[in-house]
């Protein structure tokens, strides 16, 4: 999802405390988490806030916080990003502590004009964002693709933004209610896993718990944690199952140790797909996987290959 | 060369006194030099690429330079000449939609781990792989267990008619295209001999093998694993990085030579951005102005223009002459591929290096 912030302009200490920001705001109420945001240290460095006074403001917060966290595109003018750089404006960074600090003389002395209201503050412009028509149903919809790997339908989304609005902008009972939709039951493998989603699943199936790995691996297939390409995040997408990709999965999957569970399985077909949480698998996979089971004698090597087989398949690439 | 090579230290102007004034401790002596004319010459660590018929662009650097790593590795991958114009393809996987066939195996490869985005094609095939592996689909050692994983994955990669899911059939793909390039690759045969055994080493033979082995690839990625960011002890690490570059490079040039495919193939450099005209207290911190050193099928000589050292710019840097629309633009016009087509703005091939 967007609101990302890259180490790569950022000091390690601030990457981290932005992370434990967004995890602690996850699942409570939306404009607590924007507003701790909008003045969380490393965010102002990435997206350039830290250096921007009134008199001669940077814009790049102020268009990102409605084009991609707020609101989508088209929902403002640029009159508004203009205004709401100014009233953004007085924040500044030490380093050393990883802190941020208001500075009023850098910050507006006079109220202007921001999505039709009078604001002055940071936190009048994120109340600006979060009042505004659009911004329940752009939130609730990108965690509707998260989870359900497709945009929703306008009726779902507008019910949704519904639900968003008359909770206070409280994310768990969007999420909640995303869940419990129809929608979700019956959306399996919707869309790829991501490298993060997809080494996190493998090392839980392969009982390997090696950090520096599941790092390296993910830069492999084109995701290291905290490094985006992007404002915007990494894409969802087919790319994630190009041949490349297929290629490490498949190596990864080779490299895990045989699974206890599986080698003294009575049935280890069965026992690798409850191992691999893969509970719907295709005639054609699950042919594969029987044809291996039979053709192998050993059940250490039975069980490392079934393994194997299990997770480099096309449906644990899927989430 | 990513990290930011100095190609100020790969061509070295021997005879130019500010360069020496810059770089009291970091430069390489004008006696040790390899000339090439009697203005620049080789780093001494470069003796038989020395011997070899190249082409070397001053001068190269881009408008509008940015000092981030990430940035310009952004722009250079994606043929973002000015750094305003992002594309959502690889310049490389563009070259490779332009002239890859769609059958082949893979049009483009790249010879390390991770999907480069250079690579990122439209349409074409392309796929990473390390330079280690012959390009053989990973699996278990034991003969007999390596068919049953194969066996199993041409089973689940096959398409299945009867799915409705069209991500499952697109995870299948990527599959089956990953085993399929496998099996090209393992019809052709190792012969490369007299490579060093480094990674650009390794690296260049496997390039070399999918040359021989004309199975369609037409765009060739190998990151040299080395460090370039040479912000310390700088003088040490570039000779290393040269030592690696020279033995590795010489060794498939003349593989090339030897089978009769030097006018089949271009090799091209590239890096993020050069190194600043002045050093730090034993090395050099990022800058903009560098060199391409282009081999095989090239019209040899110097192109391109040598940045003043005396005359930097506002932030202390070498002001570039060929920009990386122009650059690119070349390696576009040797594949008989319009620059107009694969590049922003309006970029014009460097006169001279594209044999006629």
């Amino acid at each position: 999802m967007a609101g990302t912030t890259s180490l790569d302009k950022v000091s390690r200490r601030m990457m981290w405390n932005q992370h434990l920001l967004v995890r602690q705001h996850a699942l409570g109420n939306f404009r607590t988490l924007l507003q701790a945001i909008t003045v969380d240290p490393a965010m102002l460095v990435y997206l350039d806030g830290a250096w921007s006074s009134a008199d001669a403001p940077n814009e790049n917060y102020a268009r990102e916080v409605m084009e991609l966290f707020g609101l989508g595109r088209l929902q403002y003018t640029e009159d508004d990003v203009r205004a709401g750089a100014k009233a953004l404006a007085g924040w500044g960074v030490d380093w050393d502590s990883a802190t941020a600090t208001f500075y009023p003389w850098n910050a507006l002395d006079a109220p202007v004009t921001y999505l039709g209201r009078s604001v002055m503050t940071a936190s009048d412009v994120i109340d600006a964002v979060c009042d505004h028509a659009a911004c329940p149903g752009w939130v609730a919809g990108k965690i509707y693709r998260l989870l359900v790997g497709v945009d929703p339908t306008n009726t779902r989304r507008t019910q949704l933004a519904t639900i968003f609005r008359s909770n206070n902008l409280e994310i768990a009972p969007v999420v909640e209610s995303i869940l419990r939709g129809p929608e979700f039951l019956t959306a399996r493998m919707n869309r790829p896993r991501f490298p993060v989603e997809f080494m996190t699943a493998a090392m839980a199936a392969g009982m390997k718990d090696d950090v520096d790995y599941s790092r390296w691996r993910c830069g492999d297939m084109g995701q290291v944690p905290f490094l985006p390409p992007n404002v915007a995040g990494w894409a969802s997408g087919p790319k994630w199952l190009s041949p490349s990709l297929a290629i490490v999965r498949a190596d990864v999957a080779n490299n895990f140790d045989p699974v206890a569970a599986i080698v003294h399985a009575t049935n280890p077909l069965a026992a690798t797909l409850r191992q691999c949480s893969m509970h719907e698998v295709g005639a054609q996979t699950r042919n594969a996987f029987a044809v291996a089971a039979g053709a192998i004698f050993y059940p250490e090597a039975r069980a490392r290959t079934l393994l194997a087989l299990a997770v480099s398949s096309p449906e644990f690439s899927l989430a | 060369m990513a990290g930011g090579n100095d190609g100020y230290s790969m061509v070295v102007p021997y005879n130019t006194g500010a360069y020496y004034d810059l770089r009291p401790t970091v430069s390489t002596a004008p006696g040790s030099v390899l000339h090439i004319n009697n203005e620049i010459g080789f780093h001494p660590n470069l003796p038989r690429v020395h011997q070899r018929s190249t082409a070397i662009v001053e001068g190269l650097g881009t408008v509008n330079p940015d000092l981030s790593h990430f940035e310009m590795l952004r722009r250079w991958w994606q043929g973002d000449v000015d750094g305003h114009s992002p594309q959502a393809t690889g310049f490389l996987g563009r070259l490779c939609d332009a002239v890859g066939d769609p059958n082949a195996a893979a049009a483009g490869v790249s010879l390390g781990w991770g999907p480069t985005p250079a690579l990122l094609a439209a349409r074409a095939v392309t796929l990473s792989l390390s330079p280690y592996d012959s390009g053989g689909y990973p699996g278990p050692w034991d003969y007999n267990l390596r068919n049953v994983w194969i066996a199993g994955h041409r089973a689940m990669s096959h398409p299945d008619r009867l799915e409705a899911n069209a991500m499952i059939t697109t995870a299948r793909k990527g599959d089956a295209s990953a085993l399929k390039f496998s099996d090209v690759m393992a019809a052709i045969p190792a012969v490369g001999t007299g490579y060093p055994d480094t990674q650009l080493g390794h690296q260049l033979a496997m390039a070399a093998r999918l040359i021989r082995g004309s199975i369609g690839v037409r765009v060739i990625h190998v990151p040299f694993n080395g460090n370039f960011d040479t912000h310390l002890d700088h003088k040490a690490q570039y000779a290393d990085r040269m030592t690696e570059l020279d033995a590795a490079l010489n060794a498939f040039l003349a593989e090339l030579q030897r089978q009769h495919l030097m006018n089949r193939v271009l090799v091209a450099t590239v890096s993020e951005f050069g190194r600043r005209a002045t050093q730090n207290a034993n090395g050099l911190d990022h800058g903009t102005a560098s060199i391409g050193l282009l081999a095989g099928a090239i019209h040899p000589g110097v192109y391109g223009q040598r940045p003043s050292f005396t005359q930097l710019d506002d932030e202390g840097d070498l002001v570039p002459a060929v920009g990386m629309g122009d650059y690119y633009a070349t390696l576009a016009t040797w594949m008989r591929v319009d620059p107009h087509a694969v590049l922003p703005g309006a970029p014009t091939p460097i006169p001279g290096v594209v044999l006629t």
